[in-house]
C-alpha cells in the first residue's frame, strides 16, 4: 500500500473519530453491551454460588478437571472449585467475543449511510479516494472501538475474578487459549462483522438494516457458546487457530466483495 | 482546460446528456443554463469523474478522463455539489482539513487557513459546521472545492437559496476564481446571475442548444419586440398593425405585442395605426433579454 492510500484511509478514520468524540452518547450502547454481557458470567460463577452456598463442583461440574486439562489449564495448581470456575469462565469468554463486535456494529453500520444522509457522499467521492480506501477507512474507527471494548471486557473479568474469584482463576486469563481468543480471534470476528456492516451500509438505505445484517456474524458465535456450554462441543487452542485462519480468509473475501458491490454511480443516483 | 467531445450519458432508456461538445478555457466562466432535468448535474458529475460517460470524451487540463485515470483526475477538479454536504458535527477547520488530506495537499494547515480567509470564514474556523447559516455553509463548501487548488472548478447552483448579500459574496468569489486563471463552470437557474457572471452561456436541454456570450445569445436568439397600448380593445387594430409591421401581432386587452418588429419601423407602424383611427396611449420598444433568448431556445427545442 502506498503512503497516499494510508493517508486517505487515515483521513477518513480521523474524521470519524472526531465525530464520535463530539458525540460521546454514541458510545453508550457499547458500554452498556460490555457491562450487560459480562453480568451473566459474574452471576453464574461468582454471585449464585455465594448466595446459595452451593459450590460449582457440587452442582455437577466435577468433570471440569479433565476438560480443563484438555484446555491447557494446570489442574494441579487449582482447587477443584477453582478448576470448575476456570472451566466455566472459558466458556463465557467465547460469549465475550460478541461484546466488541456488537458494541461497535452501530458505528460501522452508520458508516456509508451516515455520509449519504449528510449528503456528504458526493463531495467525498469527488476526491481521489478509492472504494477500497473508503471502506477500509470506515471500518478503522469502529474496529479501534471494538478493540477498546475487548480490552475493557478483559479487564473487567480480570478484576472481578482477581478480587472475588477462586484463588488462581484470574491467572488462567493469561493462558494461550484466552490470549488467542482476545488477541487473534476477537479482532478477526470484529473485523468480519464490521466489514459486513460497512458493506451493507453501502447497499441499504437505513443503518438499522445494515446493523442487523452485519450482526448475523454473531449467530455462529452464539451457537458455539451454547454448544460449548452444553458440553456438545469444545474449542481447544488448535481449533481456535483453524477458526482464526478461516476468519482471515473471510475478511479478505469480504473486502474484495465490498469493493465489487460498492457501485459509486448507483449510490449517487439512487440516494436523493 | 476543459474539453468535452460528443459527451453522452444514458440511464437505462433515458438520455440525460446527448452529444455535448464544449470547451472552457483557463480564466473563463461558462454557465450551464437549462430546465430541471436538462443534464447539468449529470454533466458536472461526468466532468468530476463521478459518473462514467456512456460515450464521448472528457479532457481536463490536457489529460483524457478514463476509468483508470478518474481517481487521479479528481484532484484537478473542484466540485461544489448542489447541497453543501458538510460534516455538521465537525468544525469548519476539520471539514476542510479532512478534504485537504484526501487530496494530498502538502501543507494542510496553511492551505486550509488560506482558503478560509479567501472565502471569508476565517473567523468561524472552529465553529461547528452545523451551527452555520446556509450562506456560510455554502462558503465552506466553496472553500472545500478550492482546498486542493484545482485548475477546474464546477459549481452546481452555487447561490441557490442564499440571501442577496450571501449570493453577491459568492458571485464575487466566482469572479475571483476566474481572475486566478481557473476554468469555472457554473449551473444556475438565475438568468440575471448568469448574465452578470458568465463569459459564455451554454443552454442545455439534454443536448447543447446554444453556447455564446450573453450579448450574442440575446441578439441572435430573440428578436426585438414592440408593445403598443391603445384606447379601447386592441384586437380591433390587429390587422392594421400586422400589415404595417409585417410581423405577427398578439392583442391582449388594450395592448398589442408585435414580436420581431424592428425598432426603426415604429414610426411607420404608429402612423398606420393612427391613420386607421386608433388612439395611441403608449409605445414601448422592448430590448430582448436573456430570458427571452433562453425561453425561445428551450421552447423551440421542446
Amino acid at each position: 500500500m502506498t503512503a497516499d492510500r494510508w493517508r486517505r484511509i487515515g483521513a477518513i478514520a480521523r474524521k470519524d473519530v472526531e465525530e464520535v468524540r463530539g458525540q460521546p452518547a454514541l458510545l453508550l450502547p457499547a458500554v452498556a453491551m460490555v457491562v450487560g454481557l459480562a453480568i451473566p458470567a459474574f452471576l453464574v460463577l461468582l454471585v449464585v454460588p455465594r448466595l446459595t452456598g452451593e459450590s460449582l463442583t457440587d452442582a455437577g461440574f466435577a468433570d471440569a478437571e479433565a476438560v480443563a486439562a484438555a484446555m491447557g489449564i494446570e489442574s494441579g495448581q487449582l482447587t477443584p472449585e477453582a478448576l470448575a470456575q476456570a472451566f466455566l469462565l472459558q466458556q463465557f469468554l467465547v460469549f465475550s467475543l460478541l461484546v466488541p463486535v456488537m458494541g461497535s456494529l452501530s458505528l460501522a453500520a452508520q458508516g456509508i449511510i451516515g455520509e449519504k444522509q449528510a449528503r456528504a457522499l458526493e463531495p467525498l467521492l469527488a476526491t481521489p479516494i478509492t472504494t477500497g480506501e473508503l471502506l477500509a477507512g470506515k471500518v478503522v474507527t469502529p474496529f479501534a472501538l471494538s478493540m477498546g471494548l475487548s480490552a475493557a471486557t478483559f479487564l473487567l473479568y480480570l478484576v472481578a475474578f482477581g478480587v472475588w474469584g477462586e484463588p488462581g482463576v484470574w491467572l488462567t486469563l493469561f493462558g494461550p487459549r484466552t490470549l488467542l481468543m482476545y488477541l487473534v480471534l476477537g479482532p478477526l470476528v470484529s473485523l468480519t462483522g464490521l466489514l459486513a456492516a460497512a458493506i451493507m451500509s453501502s447497499r441499504v438505505n437505513d443503518a438499522r438494516t445494515a446493523q442487523q445484517l452485519g450482526g448475523f456474524v454473531v449467530l455462529p458465535l452464539t451457537a458455539l457458546f451454547v454448544a460449548q456450554l452444553t458440553g456438545q462441543f469444545l474449542l481447544g487452542t488448535g481449533a481456535l487457530l483453524v477458526t482464526a485462519l478461516v476468519m482471515v480468509v473471510i475478511c479478505v473475501v469480504l473486502l474484495a466483495v465490498g469493493v465489487r458491490v460498492f457501485q459509486r454511480e448507483t449510490i449517487l443516483m439512487r440516494w436523493k | 482546460m476543459v474539453e468535452t467531445r460528443a459527451l453522452t450519458r444514458r440511464f437505462d432508456d433515458r438520455l440525460a446528456v446527448d452529444g455535448l461538445t464544449l470547451t472552457v478555457g483557463a480564466g473563463e466562466v461558462v454557465t450551464l443554463l437549462g430546465p430541471n432535468g436538462a443534464g447539468k448535474t449529470t454533466t458536472f458529475r461526468m466532468l468530476a469523474g463521478l459518473l462514467a460517460p456512456t460515450s464521448g470524451e472528457v479532457t481536463i487540463a490536457g489529460t483524457r478522463l478514463t476509468v483508470s485515470s478518474a481517481d487521479e483526475m479528481r484532484s484537478r477538479v473542484g466540485l461544489l455539489t448542489e447541497a453543501p454536504g458538510l460534516w455538521e458535527r465537525l468544525s469548519v477547520r476539520w471539514n476542510l482539513r479532512t478534504y485537504a488530506a484526501l487530496h494530498g495537499v502538502p501543507d494542510e494547515e496553511a492551505r486550509v487557513a488560506l482558503v478560509m480567509e479567501a472565502v471569508g470564514i476565517g473567523d468561524r474556523a472552529d465553529d461547528r459546521a452545523g451551527a452555520l447559516s446556509k450562506g456560510l455553509k455554502q462558503r465552506v463548501a466553496l472553500a472545500r472545492a478550492l482546498v486542493h487548488d484545482p485548475p477546474v472548478v464546477l459549481l452546481d447552483e452555487p447561490t441557490s437559496g442564499l440571501d442577496p448579500a450571501s449570493a453577491r459574496h459568492v458571485r464575487g468569489l466566482i469572479r475571483q476564481m476566474r481572475d486566478e486563471g481557473r476554468a469555472v463552470m457554473v449551473s444556475t437557474h438565475n438568468l440575471a446571475e448568469a448574465e452578470a457572471l458568465s463569459d459564455r452561456i451554454a443552454v442545455l436541454n439534454t443536448r447543447l442548444l446554444a453556447c455564446d456570450t450573453p450579448r450574442r445569445l440575446r441578439e441572435e436568439h430573440r428578436a426585438a419586440m414592440v408593445v403598443i397600448e391603445v384606447d379601447g380593445e386592441a384586437a380591433e387594430w390587429c390587422a392594421a398593425a400586422q400589415e404595417a409591421s409585417g410581423v405577427p401581432v398578439v392583442a391582449d386587452g388594450s395592448t398589442l405585442a408585435l414580436r420581431g418588429a424592428a425598432h426603426d419601423a415604429v414610426p411607420d407602424i404608429v402612423s398606420a395605426l393612427v391613420a386607421a383611427g386608433a388612439r395611441i396611449r403608449r409605445v414601448e420598444p422592448r430590448h430582448p433579454t436573456l430570458e427571452d433568448a433562453y425561453l425561445t431556445l428551450v421552447r423551440d427545442d421542446g
